[in-house]
C-alpha cells in the first residue's frame, strides 16, 4: 500500500471537543417477557478525535452494549430503555429521531463485529457490499476504484479478484478484513470494533490487528476497541476503560492502568490473565468472596 | 494404561464429485494416566478430528487407535466397555454440550447408571454429589435440580468435567474445553483439571489453539498443521527451542500483555 | 495445592424483574398471552361439549320432531328438513369432526416424527432412503386419493382419516428431519455417543425431545387443516353418509339455504371457531417453544 491510495484524510479532522462524549449512560434490556437487565449503569466515557480507546471486561460486563449504544445499534424495541447522554460530534443522540441515527450510521460511525459471516450478505459479491457502504451523497463515479482502494486498505491482496467473490468463498481472516473494508468505506470518524479478532486463529489475529492499526492510523479515524482479551486491547489503544457488572470501574492511559491498576477488580483481572501466561505463577481465578464484596460496596454506594 | 494413536489417518470422502479431504495424516501420539498432553493447532489443522478418533467417535481410515495395545476396531464388547469407561470426553461448551432438558442430576446420573458405577437412587445420587463436590460445585445439592441455562459458563464446564470424572476415568480427552471462557473462569477450570490430575491421576489429551495455556499446564506438546503432527516434544523444548518453522510462527503470534503495538 | 476460591459467573449486571430463575418456562410464556388462554378455553369447551354433549343432547337420528323449525326454546338450534333435532346433530357432528382432526394430526405426527427423526439422526444411507419414501408420499395427491377410495370402497370415515394421515405426514417428517439433523450435531449428542449410550437411547432421550417443538406446532395446525378438509369433502358429498360431521351438516343444508338459515350457520360457526382456535393455540405454542421469537437478546 502506498499513501497515494488515500484521499487526504490522513490528518485527524478538525473540531473542538471530543468526538464522542457519553455521560451517565444507563441501558436496560429486556431478558424475557417481564424481566429485564440493567446492562449498562452510569457509564461515562469519551473518545477524542484520532484517539484509540479500549473497553475491556468479562462476559456480561456491559462492554458490548456500550459499544452498540455508541454506534446506534441497540435493538429497536420500546422495552429497551436508554437514559443519560450520548453526544456525537456535538449532537445529543439519546432521544434523537431515527433519521439522526441513520445519518450517524451511514457517515460518522462504522462498526466491526466478531462474526463477519452474520453481517455479510451471502448472496452479494464483496465488491457490491463495499460499494453500497459508500454514502450516497459522495461522488460514486470512481466507485470501482474506491472498492479496490478500501479492500487494499483493509489489507487484502488481489483486490479485483476478492471483489468478485462471495463471502463463503473467503477465509475467516479475509472476511474480517472485508468487514473492516465495509466499515471504512464510509470513511467514518469513529470505528467501533467489538471483539474483531476473537473468532480468528492467533496467527491471523495478529495480522488483522496490524491491519486495523495501520488503517486507523492512515485514515485518522478514532477507534473504540472492545474485547475480553486485555492483551489485544493493550497493544492497540491509548486509553482504556475497565468494565465490571455494567459499570466502568477504572479508566486511564492504557499503560498506567496495566502497570498500576487502582481498582481491586482490575488488579484481580490482571492477576488472573497473567496467571494464565506467566511461568511460576499459580493459576488464579477471582474468588466469589471478592466478587461478593464488590457487590456489597456497590449497594453501600462506596466507589 | 495407555491410549495411543498409531500412524492414524482419516480421510473424509467427499460427496459426489468433490475432493476428499485428508483431515489427519499419519498421526502417532501417546498418553498415559497422570500425563498432561496437549495438541495445539489452528482451525483446520485436524486436531478436533484426531480427538474424535481417540474417543472412538470417528473411525480411522488407516493406522489405529489403541487402548492398552488393543485397537479400538478389534475390541470385543467387554474391552470396549472398559475403554468407554476409562477414556472420557469433555467437549467445548457454549453451543450445547449439555442437553437443555436435563438437570445436572440427570446429566451426571445417567452415565453413572449406564456404566453401573452405582445402583439404586440413593447410591447414584451420592455418586453424582461426590463428583460435583470434586469439581468444586458446593454444596452439590444446590445444583442437582438446575438446568444448563441456569448455570454460568464456568459451572457448565464443571458439570461436563464432573460427568467425565464420575466414571473414574484414567484419561480425559478435552477439546477446546476452556477456550470460550473468561480469563478468570478459565484459570479456575484449568486449576481444577490440574488438581484432578494430581489427586486422581487422571491423564489429559488437551486440544486447543491457545498456546499460552498449553505453556502453563502441559507436559508434552504435539503441534498440528494441515492434518499432520509437525513437531512434538516436551513442553520446555517446544516453547524454548522449537524446531519447526510453524511452531515458531505460532509462538510469535500468541498475544501477551507484554507486546506493544503490532506491526 | 493452594485454593484461592472457586470462580463463578462474572455477574451479569443486576437482573430485575418479577420472577426468579423460573421466569421463562414455555408454559409461562404461553399462559401470558390472553388470546391463547381464551382460545384454549374455547377449544377445551368445544371438546368437552362434543364428548359429553351426545349423552344428554338428545337423539340425532330421531325424526319425531316437526321439520324445519327455526331455533326456539324447545329446539335451541331448530330442526332439519327430516325433523331431527339440530342441536343433537351439531353435537354429534362435532364429536366426529374433532375426532377426525385429532386422529389425522396424531397419525401424521407419529409417522412424521418417527421417519423424520430416523432420517435426520442417522443420516447417510438411511437418510437417502427415507427421503425417497418421504418424497414418494408427498407426491400422492391426498384429496384425489380420498375421492378414488370413496368411489371404490365407499366413503368410510376411517378410510378418510387413514388417507389424510398417510398423505399428511411428509410435511412433518421434513421439519423433523431438519431439526433432528441439527440436534445430532450438538455437543451433548456427541458426548452421549462418547459415553457409550446406544443409538436408540440417544434418539429417544436427547434428539427427539429437543427437536419436537416445531413439530408440535405444525401438528396443532394439522388439526385445523384436517377438520377443514373433512368438512370440505363432506360438503361436496364425499363423506360418511351414516355419520354426521359438521361438514355433512353443511352438505345437508345446501338445498335449504334460503329457508333454513340455521342449518348452515351453526355448523359453519363451529368449524370456524375450532379452526381459528387451534391455529391461535399453535401460534402461541410456537412463541412459547421457540425461545428466539419475541424476545430481545
Amino acid at each position: 500500500m502506498s499513501s497515494e491510495l488515500l484521499t487526504g484524510t490522513t490528518e485527524p479532522r478538525a473540531g473542538g471537543g471530543p468526538l464522542v462524549r457519553v455521560t451517565d449512560l444507563n441501558v436496560c434490556l429486556p431478558t424475557g417477557v417481564r424481566s429485564e437487565v440493567e446492562a449498562v449503569r452510569s457509564v461515562s466515557l469519551h473518545v477524542d478525535r484520532g484517539e484509540r480507546v479500549g473497553v475491556v471486561g468479562e462476559s456480561g460486563s456491559g462492554k458490548t452494549v456500550t459499544g452498540r449504544a455508541i454506534a446506534g445499534l441497540l435493538p429497536t424495541s420500546p422495552r429497551v430503555r436508554v437514559r443519560g447522554s450520548i453526544v456525537l460530534e456535538g449532537r445529543e443522540m439519546v432521544g434523537a429521531p431515527p433519521q439522526a441515527w441513520d445519518a450517524v450510521r451511514t457517515r460518522t460511525v462504522g462498526m466491526i463485529f466478531q462474526d463477519p459471516l452474520t453481517y455479510l450478505n451471502p448472496v452479494m459479491t464483496i465488491g457490491r457490499q463495499v460499494a453500497e457502504a459508500v454514502p450516497a451523497g459522495r461522488d460514486r463515479s470512481g466507485q470501482d476504484g474506491d472498492v479496490g482502494r478500501f479492500l487494499a486498505l483493509a489489507g487484502l491482496e488481489d483486490v479485483d479478484e476478492v471483489a468478485r467473490r462471495f463471502p463463503h468463498e473467503l477465509s475467516g481472516g479475509m472476511r474480517q478484513r472485508v468487514l473492516i473494508a465495509v466499515a471504512i468505506a464510509k470513511t467514518p470518524d469513529l470505528l467501533v470494533a467489538d471483539e474483531p479478532t476473537t473468532a480468528l486463529d492467533a496467527t491471523v489475529q495478529k495480522r488483522v490487528l496490524a491491519t486495523l492499526d495501520e488503517t486507523v492510523r492512515r485514515l485518522g479515524t478514532s477507534l473504540v476497541l472492545i474485547s475480553h482479551d486485555i492483551a489485544v486491547v493493550a497493544g492497540m489503544t491509548d486509553r482504556i476503560y475497565v468494565m465490571y457488572a455494567g459499570r466502568v470501574v477504572e479508566s486511564g492511559p492504557t499503560a498506567d492502568v496495566l502497570d498500576a491498576p487502582r481498582h481491586a477488580y482490575t488488579r484481580a483481572l490482571l492477576r488472573s490473565v497473567r496467571s494464565l501466561t506467566d511461568d511460576g505463577v499459580e493459576l488464579y481465578s477471582i474468588p466469589d468472596s471478592l466478587r461478593a464484596s464488590w457487590a456489597r460496596e456497590e449497594v453501600s454506594g462506596a466507589p | 494404561m495407555l491410549l495411543e494413536a498409531v500412524r492414524a489417518c482419516k480421510t473424509f470422502r467427499a460427496r459426489r464429485g468433490g475432493r476428499s479431504v485428508d483431515a489427519v495424516i499419519d498421526a502417532s501420539l501417546q498418553v498415559r494416566p497422570g500425563e498432561f498432553v496437549a495438541i495445539v493447532g489452528e482451525s483446520g489443522s485436524g486436531k478436533s478430528t484426531l480427538a474424535r478418533m481417540l474417543l472412538g467417535l470417528v473411525p480411522v481410515t488407516s493406522g489405529s487407535v489403541e487402548f492398552d495395545g488393543v485397537a479400538l476396531a478389534s475390541m470385543d464388547r467387554q474391552r470396549w466397555n472398559g475403554y468407554r469407561r476409562h477414556v472420557q470426553a469433555v467437549l467445548q461448551d457454549p453451543a450445547g454440550s449439555l442437553n437443555p432438558r436435563k438437570t445436572v442430576a440427570t446429566a451426571v446420573g445417567e452415565v453413572v447408571r449406564l456404566h453401573r458405577i452405582a445402583e439404586g437412587r440413593d447410591a447414584v445420587r451420592r455418586a453424582v454429589c461426590d463428583a460435583l463436590d470434586l469439581v468444586g460445585m458446593t454444596p452439590p445439592e444446590a445444583y442437582l435440580g438446575r438446568y444448563p441455562h441456569e448455570l454460568s459458563g464456568g459451572q457448565r464446564q464443571r458439570v461436563l468435567i464432573a460427568r467425565a470424572i464420575v466414571l473414574e476415568p484414567t484419561i480425559i480427552v478435552a477439546d477446546e474445553a476452556v477456550s470460550a471462557l473468561d480469563a478468570s473462569v478459565k484459570a479456575g477450570v484449568l486449576r481444577l483439571m490440574d488438581d484432578l490430575r494430581r489427586r486422581l491421576g487422571v491423564g489429559y489429551v488437551f486440544i486447543t489453539h491457545d498456546l499460552p495455556v498449553v505453556n502453563k499446564v502441559a507436559e508434552h506438546v504435539y503441534v498440528m498443521k494441515s492434518g499432520e503432527i509437525v513437531e512434538h516434544g516436551d513442553k520446555d523444548q517446544i516453547f524454548d527451542a522449537p524446531r519447526h518453522p510453524y511452531t515458531m510462527t505460532l509462538l510469535a503470534a500468541a498475544p501477551t500483555l507484554a507486546t506493544g503495538r503490532p506491526g | 495445592m493452594t485454593v484461592h476460591g472457586t470462580e463463578t459467573a462474572p455477574p451479569v449486571a443486576g437482573t430485575t424483574g418479577a420472577g426468579g430463575r423460573r421466569e421463562e418456562t414455555p408454559t409461562r410464556i404461553f399462559f401470558r398471552k390472553p388470546l391463547a388462554i381464551v382460545f384454549l378455553v374455547v377449544m377445551a369447551l368445544m371438546t368437552l361439549v362434543a364428548l359429553l354433549g351426545p349423552v344428554f343432547g338428545g337423539d340425532p337420528v330421531s325424526t319425531a320432531h316437526p321439520p324445519m323449525q327455526p331455533p326456539s326454546a324447545a329446539y335451541p338450534l331448530g330442526t332439519d328438513h327430516l325433523g331431527r333435532d339440530f342441536l343433537a346433530r351439531v353435537l354429534h357432528g362435532g364429536r366426529l369432526s374433532l375426532f377426525v382432526g385429532f386422529a389425522v394430526a396424531l397419525l401424521s405426527m407419529t409417522l412424521g416424527v418417527l421417519i423424520g427423526g430416523l432420517a435426520g439422526y442417522y443420516g447417510g444411507v438411511i437418510d437417502v432412503a427415507l427421503v425417497k419414501v418421504i418424497e414418494f408420499f408427498q407426491a400422492i395427491p391426498g384429496l384425489v386419493l380420498v375421492l378414488v377410495a370413496a368411489a371404490i370402497l365407499g366413503a368410510n370415515i376411517f378410510i378418510i382419516i387413514a388417507i389424510m394421515g398417510l398423505t399428511g405426514w411428509p410435511g412433518v417428517a421434513r421439519i423433523m428431519r431438519a431439526e433432528a439433523a441439527r440436534v445430532a450435531q450438538l455437543g451433548y449428542v456427541e458426548f452421549a455417543r462418547a459415553a457409550g449410550f446406544p443409538g436408540r437411547r440417544i434418539l429417544v432421550s436427547d434428539v427427539l425431545p429437543n427437536s419436537m417443538a416445531p413439530v408440535v406446532v405444525s401438528t396443532t395446525m394439522t388439526v385445523g387443516m384436517a377438520i377443514l378438509a373433512e368438512s370440505g369433502l363432506a360438503f361436496l358429498g364425499i363423506g360418511d353418509a351414516n355419520r354426521a360431521t359438521w361438514g355433512s351438516l353443511l352438505n345437508d343444508a345446501q338445498p335449504y339455504l334460503n329457508s333454513a338459515w340455521w342449518m348452515a350457520l351453526f355448523p359453519g360457526i363451529c368449524i370456524f371457531v375450532v379452526v381459528l382456535a387451534v391455529n391461535m393455540i399453535g401460534d402461541a405454542l410456537n412463541d412459547a417453544l421457540n425461545p428466539t421469537i419475541g424476545r430481545v437478546k
